[in-house]
């Protein structure tokens, strides 16, 4: 009899606190539609949207009066590192000589100059086996420039360690001769803001940022670290005679020079990633996500971890335990991670390339 | 006779939704006023400060989200926190978890309470990698050398309500502990342990643990891990309220044995655990016991889990548990602490997890569970009694039914969802929840309403005066402000009312006991939470408070001329503990904690009236020192000097039980030797 009395009066509320609780819901979820609906496409077109997808090589335009030289030199910066990654060397070599032109602080330009310049001298010693994909560009700077300009003040210290390093032979590849290989390294280009990072490689400390590091074709670990602090943890795919920029930045950059890109017109690249179309000259984001247009169309990834078990989640969205075969996935670049009780273990960016299925290999 | 009328909890719904309306109608001002900035996107805030860790949990909702973005107030202890201050149990380390204090209940054992509400008799779920581990005659959980920290890959404590989730013994707060498994690459872990106290040794055990990831079959990866150790809770004196002593040298043994293992393919799972601690105490009821009393409590714990994905969006996740237990359990037939009884429980869980669009998350799913309850001899002997009215064997079925859903969107994230559970023995119970997160630049706010209950256990109903679940109704509001990279201040405030307690109750004249729903109970309060880390350590400071809510009826509870606190479990509580890097393989780890006055409670013999005896405002440091790498990569060593300051440390019953202050995190002087293998990581920064 007692338990009875008890019920009734627990039944009660506890029914209008659940329709309370609904009507709340209700509202909650509605308003929260509407809101999506009607706020989410503003919120996130400006500063959030993917980074600048629009390429053109002719957009090099004035930048505002107010942005200065300096929002200049950051977009030559990035239109130099956005030209090495597709082998436009010359073009590289002029952009980054124009950018230590601009620039008061040089940071790791003498460094990715002196990179550029090396990469165009070896490609041009390869150049009856593999001719070099860049247009004719205006001549380049003289090599002769970057020295004219004072060097930075860390420099020697830095470049001498460099030096000695590139004495060695580069872990874990040995530097490709010019000749002919039987396997064909693929390079990864990492760059930093602020330069000097430790860069580690398959779990090897290899150079400082910026960094020129041959690797094997397939998928690498890439870490940088900042003094005690690992600030990128991602793991990379690297094709055959491809250069792989990385990038990080510090902090956000200040608001991009405003840069008239054209759009693209061209239809979608070819299913085969390499070569690349065009490249994005002029964007302050990193030019691992600026230089592609993103193509149409969808394609497939089959991630594979064999040596990590752990959840594959591409594109913030789960997929199972590997090996997965996403299907469907939108055409473009797409984030693949590897969450090992539910922390992240492993990310990376990879191309999906539309009609096709991309094998992804995560180590 | 005050009940917790209609009136009252309208009343508090009512506020409750004033809270929500407010938390709604400020938001629209903080999103145009972040809109109107050029502040940048929480996206690239996030990357511009990836030293943290990022991680994804479901502890405290059903769709899957960042650990800061769970839709309840949360504290996350990563293993590497775990390792570097010391911890040396799951005590240690919720003893720096705002909110949470410890208490002394029969037979010595020790449990936790949350907010100055004792929860140790199912209100507080532990659950290990997902396997419930409260026993459920009582649903009591023990704590002290309860399991290797070293297994422990990440513990989350979600600091409220989670029954909404994980059903009726998840009232106050729920406390998940990670432990390594089949996720991860193939490594090999070995640790050793000693720790000596004054006149004996605290604790002395080793573990092993190993993973492979069989790479030449994809997807397939196993685990096993054991841990053996014996230990002490005090090597101090205990004392009874009449002043009577004895020695708690080899008379509050701790050993606990774990085994686990698994094996995982691809989305399939399964798992074993094996948990075993055997216990033995002096402290009886009112009196020293002249010969310590056995409790052991045994328990294995089998999941198989599978996820499937019939479409792009749709996720279905089925699981089945088995758990099968043998709590304080005594075999010696002679003894008067004699008890043998087995609790089995099968449980089969389907959940739908579907996603229309990228900003809802839509969760719905069936829980069903069957319980049985046998004695393993026959009743009339020590503590062995029959269930119910007379029987040797009593079973129970629970059916329940839930639903989530989760909506992100740049004004406020929304969630909402309820659990309807009907028990065979004490009919439904429902609990819905609302929670409102937003975040604006460095700032971000939760709002919760949510209700929550405990189911009681086989001997709850057993023992108990027609018992019916207790409900609790919470709000709560937490504020978090990031002003640096590294850096994180919250502040939370709740307000906690228990509707119906189950209270436990003990007449040392007939040596029975029994449970009965009282009146009402609560607590409000807040918790303020600093961390900050950087390339020197990291560190973090929290302060707690909690005061009755002025509805606490519950007279057991209560302190006589202290209205503002509960028994046994402190208002106050302040907490420090950083790791600093000397060498960058050298850390220094001090621990602090400085406990207001607590209270045990007592019934005076002469006049037979309730007194509080007061433990004094005390203050525990620890040091610990813990070098990695030593010699080869992988080793590691630590050091350690718990309670250097020698105080006095005891813990009180947090009602009045009979049970006196047990000593209890004595100073000890801790070695630890640790070997890590793991050929996929990355060399060490130099």
């Amino acid at each position: 009899m007692s338990t009875r009395i008890k019920k009734e009066p627990q039944r009660k509320t506890a029914r209008t606190t659940g329709i309370l609780v609904g009507v709340i819901l209700f509202v909650a979820l509605g308003a929260n539609g509407l809101a999506y609906v009607f706020l989410r496409r503003p919120a996130t077109a400006t500063p959030d949207g993917p980074a600048t997808t629009t390429t053109g090589t002719a957009a090099r335009p004035a930048a505002p009066a107010e942005e200065g030289d300096e929002g200049m030199a950051r977009a030559r910066r990035a239109a130099g590192i956005a030209a090495l990654e597709h082998r436009e060397y010359d073009k590289a070599v002029t952009e980054l000589t124009e950018a230590l032109r601009l620039r008061k602080d040089k940071g790791d330009l003498v460094e990715l100059l002196n990179i550029a310049n090396e990469l165009r001298a070896r490609d041009k010693v390869k150049a009856p086996i593999a001719p070099s994909p860049a247009p004719p560009t205006p001549p380049p700077a003289p090599v002769a420039a970057a020295p004219s300009r004072p060097p930075s003040k860390s420099k020697p210290t830095r470049v001498a360690t460099r030096e000695r390093e590139r004495e060695k032979p580069p872990p874990p590849e040995p530097e490709p001769a010019a000749a002919p290989e039987p396997v064909r390294n693929g390079l990864l280009l990492v760059t930093s803001t602020p330069p000097g990072l430790v860069v580690t490689v398959d779990g090897k400390a290899v150079d400082l940022t910026p960094a020129r590091v041959p690797v094997r074709p397939g998928s690498h670990r890439v870490t940088l670290a900042q003094g005690e602090r690992r600030v990128f943890d991602e793991t990379v795919e690297v094709g055959e005679d491809v250069v792989k920029p990385v990038t990080w930045e510090a902090k956000p950059e200040p608001p991009p020079v405003v840069v008239a890109a054209a759009a693209r017109t061209e239809p979608p690249p070819a299913p085969k990633p390499d070569p690349p179309p065009a490249p994005a000259p002029a964007v302050t984001k990193p030019p691992e996500a600026a230089v592609t247009a993103r193509p149409s169309g969808s394609g497939d990834l089959e991630v594979t971890s064999p040596a990590l078990y752990g959840e594959i989640w591409i594109n913030d969205r789960p997929y199972g335990f590997p090996p997965v075969n996403a299907r469907g996935l939108p055409a473009g670049k797409a984030k693949v991670e590897v969450r090992v009780q539910g922390a992240v273990k492993r990310k990376m960016t990879v191309e999906v390339v539309p009609g096709a299925s991309t094998p992804v290999r995560v180590r | 006779m005050h009940r917790v009328g209609p009136g009252l909890r309208e009343a508090r719904i009512g506020w409750s939704l004033f809270i929500l309306g407010a938390f709604a109608a400020a938001v629209p001002a903080w999103a145009a006023d972040e809109a109107a900035s050029s502040a940048p996107p929480p996206k690239e805030a996030e990357e511009a400060a990836p030293a943290e860790e990022e991680v994804h949990s479901q502890v405290a909702s059903f769709a899957i989200t960042r650990l800061t973005d769970s839709p309840a107030v949360v504290t996350a202890v990563s293993a590497d926190d775990i390792r570097a201050s010391g911890a040396r149990d799951l005590m240690d380390v919720l003893l720096l978890v705002p909110g949470f204090f410890f208490g002394v209940d029969v037979q010595g054992n020790i449990g936790p309470g949350f907010r100055g509400l004792w929860g140790v008799e199912g209100k507080i779920l532990l659950l290990i990698d997902g396997k419930e581990m409260n026993e459920q005659l009582y649903s009591t959980v023990q704590l002290g050398h309860e399991f290797p920290v070293e297994l422990i890959e990440r513990v989350e404590v979600v600091r409220g309500p989670g029954s909404v989730i994980y059903g009726g013994n998840a009232e106050l707060a729920v406390i998940n502990v990670i432990t390594r498994n089949a996720q991860g690459s193939t490594d090999l872990l070995a640790s050793a342990t000693y720790g000596q106290m004054g006149a004996t040794y605290g604790r002395r055990g080793g573990v092993v643990s190993g993973r492979l990831v069989v790479e030449q079959l994809p997807g397939l990866s196993t685990f096993l891990s054991a841990s053996f150790s014996q230990g002490q809770r005090s090597d101090a004196m205990y004392r009874d309220f009449s002043g009577t002593e004895a020695s708690m040298n080899g008379a509050s043994q701790l050993d606990p044995l774990v085994v686990q293992g698994g094996i995982s393919y691809r989305d399939f799972q399964v798992s074993v655990l094996y948990h075993r601690l055997d216990t033995n105490g002096i402290d009886g009821i009112d009196v020293v016991l002249p010969t310590p009393a056995t409790a052991n409590f045994d328990s294995l714990h089998a999941e198989a889990s599978a996820t499937f994905r019939p479409a792009e969006r749709l996720e279905i996740t089925p699981r089945v548990n088995l758990s099968v237990q043998m709590p304080y359990r005594d075999p010696n037939p002679v003894s008067d602490f004699f008890y043998d009884k087995t609790f089995t429980r099968l449980r089969g869980r389907l959940m739908a997890r579907w996603a229309p669009f990228d900003f809802l998350q839509l969760t719905g799913g069936a829980d069903v569970y069957s319980d049985q309850a046998t004695l393993n001899a026959p009743a009339g002997t020590g503590l062995q009694t029959q269930f119910n009215e007379g029987v040797d064997q009593v079973s129970y079925q629970n059916f329940a039914a839930f639903l989530e859903a989760y909506s992100e969107n740049p004004i406020v994230t929304a969630v909402g969802g309820a659990r309807f559970e009907r028990h065979s023995r004490f009919g439904n119970s429902f609990v819905p929840r609302l929670v409102l997160l937003r975040s604006f630049g460095p700032f971000s706010a939760k709002a919760l309403v949510s209700t929550a209950f405990r189911a009681p256990g086989v001997e709850n109903i057993s023992l108990g005066d027609n018992v019916i679940p207790e409900h609790t109704t919470f709000l709560e509001l937490e504020a978090a402000f990031r002003p640096l990279e590294g850096h994180v201040v919250s502040l939370n405030a709740f307000d906690a009312s228990v509707a119906d307690p189950i209270i436990y109750s003990y007449d040392a004249v007939t040596m029975t006991e029994g449970y009965r729903n009282l009146e009402r109970l609560g607590s409000r309060g807040f918790e303020l939470d600093y961390r900050l880390r950087g390339s020197w350590g990291r560190g973090s400071v929290s302060y707690s408070f909690y005061t009755p809510a002025g509805a606490n009826d519950v007279l057991s509870y209560q302190v006589p001329g202290h209205p503002e606190a509960f028994a046994g479990l402190p208002t106050h509580k302040l907490t420090f503990n950083g790791a600093f890097k000397m060498l960058p393989w050298l850390s220094i780890d001090p621990t602090a904690v400085l406990l207001g006055e607590r209270y045990a409670v007592h019934t005076d013999e002469v006049s037979g009236n309730s007194v509080a005896d007061v433990l004094p405002t005390q203050m525990l440091l620890n040091l610990f020192l813990r070098a990695e790498n030593v010699g080869i990569r992988g080793l590691e060593l630590g050091v350690g000097v718990y309670n250097i300051l020698g105080t006095d440390f005891r813990v009180a019953q947090p009602y009045d039980g009979g049970h006196a202050p047990l000593p209890v995190l004595s100073r000890e002087f801790l070695a630890r030797v640790t070997y890590y293998l793991d050929p996929t990581a990355p060399e060490p920064e130099k």
